[in-house]
């Protein structure tokens, strides 16, 4: 109250209460500058006196800084991928540069193996240079974020460009797709080429995708001998202990994961009928299913042996069981070799002959004999020489696809893979897409059917290994040996053994 | 008063631009199909955040337009309608800006904020509908001024009649005319002013009422009319000073709101 001006006090007090409660324009100013203040001066501040950190996941030689105490934390819009979680205080390790949308390289200098949509130094799509790694891949949308956006974003616009792809890319090999119910080309399987030629020769890699037809079955250059006919007849397959109902997860062992299978093994899966034994009526040993150098020297080391020992062979004596594995389901021709003759050298030749060429290798193998000297310094090496076709690794049959085998578990295997009527290894038993389709259908809902979109079966990254700028020169196992290169590469190291 | 009202300002003209507003947003948020979870980096997340951003800096300047008394641009009855509603619609702008996320960081407390002074202002709306005189100084159509003024002719003329009465009455008549409508500020809150000298020379002279003389009962009329006015006055200031506690929430709120809003835009696209 001012006690100059002689008001009285009953006006003076009605005054001082008809003024507005003091503060608001303090308040105001405090309220404006403290927020202000806190989010955004301190941490732009802190970010443009950031040190070079140390922390940075990549090992390039220039990570990017890291924000002093983290005050750009009040930035993060939202919990990052669980993945991501490690650098989630480190906003400038994704956040390189201010006002500008975060790069490809700030994600590529840790993601260095995930290639892009297609080859770089084959293929150029102007469509696909605008993309960034972020137009799919945004963080900050909670822990599993970033895989629901993948699965999102795999199914999405594929037919954009895939609908008509020829218009845009008139070289590429692939067909127009534009849904997996309504218009997909046929399946294109990988398979083994034929071993001829100077490619095959050479041992470079002969897998090639070659398109199913309705009606035709695929066959694959492949030099093993199986008849899944015989193994999976209903009515049983004979082994040493008489006829045995054989199913497929007799030698299709899953994997870890149930994703695939484990790569069929002669010693887990055949040899308790397929056995290498040579001499049933003296003795239980095998030749090892290895190298043929291996087998002859077993050979002509057991003959030497019986020779020295004079020990007498008499194979009128088999039981049906040891003639059975004699030659593992024909029981009428006993092989000759229980009753050979001669010396411990022309014994083993015989036994060899035998083995090799009518009671073992050949039963499942391309065997070819060879006109060549044996390794040197083997006791074999003064036996006749074969040579056993390479048999190729493993292959993914779709390798442009996903198929997880776990989740198609409730199926039987037959329902996609007619193995019981295939008589030839060479068949190639990949399913086409009609039988796809008895369960699935396109990314549109069909009445009883599986809703399919394109990221069900594809990704979007090609694998690594695809792209040839990045792959090394060749991590392939040499497919191919044709018997006349493996001579030559025998005669060739004997030359240069030789003082 | 329904048209002259500032809610029901022009036919309600803001209420259904606000309603329009609101069902637009929310129809184009169902019907968006965002390749990523809603909210501020989509498209209509970008866009809705442009709108809030808009409505904010308009609805702020609502402060500008009411001291602007010169201004021909709408009257400040409708600009006050249309705070209130379109104040109201930001609330539905800014939650599905948000995509119904929110965090510990810079973009929860903008909208938080947000919320905050769009809440103070529903307070304020319902301060002002149920007591409209609270808008300016009047009460019963008189000013504070002219009540001031009632209280002093009060006074004059009690004094002059208790010229002719005892010296105890004359001090008890003297103690009510220099006692204070509030003892100190925070009465101000409360309404109360439990040492009001009138309050006790009203008792006093009740209790010496029987016998008196027609002019202490004359007196005791005066000053009980005195205490009506004073108690009249303490309620009007009681509740005019919680319409201005809540301008001095809704003002700093909107300016702390104004901060943290620059902060967000800013960050968002500094880190993009």
């Amino acid at each position: 109250m001012d006690h100059n001006t002689p008001v009285d006090p009953i006006t003076a007090e009605i005054g001082g209460l008809q003024k507005p409660l003091k503060g608001r324009r303090p308040l105001s100013w405090f309220l404006f500058s403290a927020m202000l203040g806190l989010t955004l001066v301190l941490p732009v501040l802190a970010i443009l006196f950031s040190p070079a950190a140390p922390s940075a996941p990549s090992d390039s030689s220039t990570p990017n800084p890291s924000t002093p105490f983290a005050l750009d934390v009040v930035w993060n819009p939202g919990p990052v991928a669980n993945a991501h979680q490690a650098w989630a205080n480190d906003c400038q390790v994704c956040h390189s540069s201010p006002f500008s949308r975060v790069k490809d390289a700030d994600c590529v200098a840790c993601h260095k193996t995930t290639a892009g949509h297609v080859d770089p130094t084959t293929t150029k799509v102007s469509a696909l240079e605008e993309v960034r790694c972020a137009t799919c891949h945004r963080d900050h949308q909670g822990a599993f974020g970033l895989a629901l956006q993948n699965k999102h974003f795999e199914g999405q616009n594929c037919a954009a460009c895939h609908a008509d792809i020829k218009k845009t890319m008139p070289e590429t090999q692939t067909l127009n797709v534009r849904d997996f119910g309504q218009e997909h080309p046929e399946f294109r399987v990988q398979v083994l080429g034929a071993a001829t030629g100077p490619t095959a020769a050479a041992g470079t890699d002969r897998l090639r995708r070659v398109r199913q037809a309705s009606g035709v079955v695929l066959t694959e250059a492949t030099t093993l001998k199986f008849p899944h006919d015989v193994h999976l007849a209903s009515k049983g397959v004979r082994s040493p202990e008489g006829l045995v109902k054989m199913n497929c997860d007799g030698c299709h062992k899953p994997n870890s994961d149930r994703s695939s299978f484990q790569p069929v093994a002669m010693k887990e899966h055949c040899q308790s009928c397929h056995a290498l034994k040579f001499e049933p009526a003296l003795t239980n040993r095998e030749v090892p299913h290895g190298s043929a150098d291996e087998v002859l020297s077993t050979l002509r080391e057991f003959y030497s042996y019986v020779s020295l020992n004079r020990v007498q062979l008499d194979g009128s004596k088999l039981s049906p069981a040891q003639r059975f594995i004699a030659l593992p389901g024909k029981e009428d021709r006993l092989p000759t070799f229980v009753n050979g003759a001669g010396d411990a050298r022309s014994r083993a030749a015989a036994s060899a002959t035998d083995l090799f060429e009518r009671t073992s290798c050949v039963v499942c193998h391309t065997v070819n004999r060879l006109d060549v000297a044996g390794k040197a310094g083997t006791p074999g090496a003064d036996l006749p020489q074969w040579a056993i076709a390479p048999v190729a690794g493993q292959h993914a049959w779709m390798p442009k696809a996903r198929f997880v085998h776990s989740a198609h578990e409730a199926s039987k295997c037959t329902d996609c893979h007619s193995a019981p009527d295939s008589k030839k290894a060479s068949d190639v038993l990949m399913p086409d897409i009609a039988v796809c389709r008895d369960c699935h259908m396109g990314a549109e809902k069909v009445a009883n059917k599986v809703a399919s979109d394109c990221g069900t079966c594809h990704g979007f990254h090609m694998a690594p290994h695809e792209v040839k700028a990045q792959a090394p020169a060749s991590t392939t196992t040499p497919l191919a040996a044709s018997p006349a290169a493996l001579a030559t590469q025998r005669q060739t190291a004997q030359l240069a053994a030789k003082p | 008063m329904a048209q002259d009202h500032f809610l029901s300002f022009n036919k309600s003209k803001y209420l259904k631009w606000a309603g329009a507003l609101c069902a637009i947003c929310i129809g184009l948020y169902l019907a968006d199909s965002p390749p990523i979870k809603p909210g501020g980096g989509t498209w209509l997340g970008y866009g809705l955040g442009a709108l809030g951003f808009g409505l904010i800096l308009w609805l702020m300047a609502f402060g500008l337009r009411k001291r602007a008394y010169r201004s021909n641009l709408g009257s400040v009855r409708g600009w006050l309608s249309a705070h209130v509603y379109l104040g109201l619609a930001l609330a539905v702008v800014a939650t599905l800006h948000t995509g119904f996320e929110l965090g510990v960081n810079v973009h929860s407390a903008a909208y938080v904020l947000t919320l905050a002074v769009i809440a103070s202002g529903i307070w304020g709306v319902i301060l002002y509908v149920r007591q409209p005189a609270l808008m300016g100084n009047l009460l019963n159509g008189q000013t504070l001024q002219n009540l001031g003024s009632g209280l002093r002719d009060i006074d004059d003329q009690c004094r002059k009649l208790a010229q002719g009465l005892s010296p105890d009455i004359q001090g008890l008549v003297k103690n009510s005319s220099t006692g204070r409508i509030f003892a100190n500020r925070w009465q101000r809150f409360s309404g109360k002013n439990p040492n009001c000298a009138t309050q006790r020379t009203v008792d006093t002279l009740a209790e010496k009422n029987n016998g008196a003389s027609p002019a202490q009962r004359e007196l005791y009329n005066l000053q009980f009319r005195r205490l009506q006015q004073l108690l009249r006055i303490r309620e009007f200031v009681r509740s005019r000073t919680w319409t201005e506690v809540w301008l001095l929430l809704h003002v700093p709120l909107s300016f702390g709101l104004l901060g943290s809003l620059v902060a967000h835009v800013v960050s968002v696209f500094f880190y993009w």
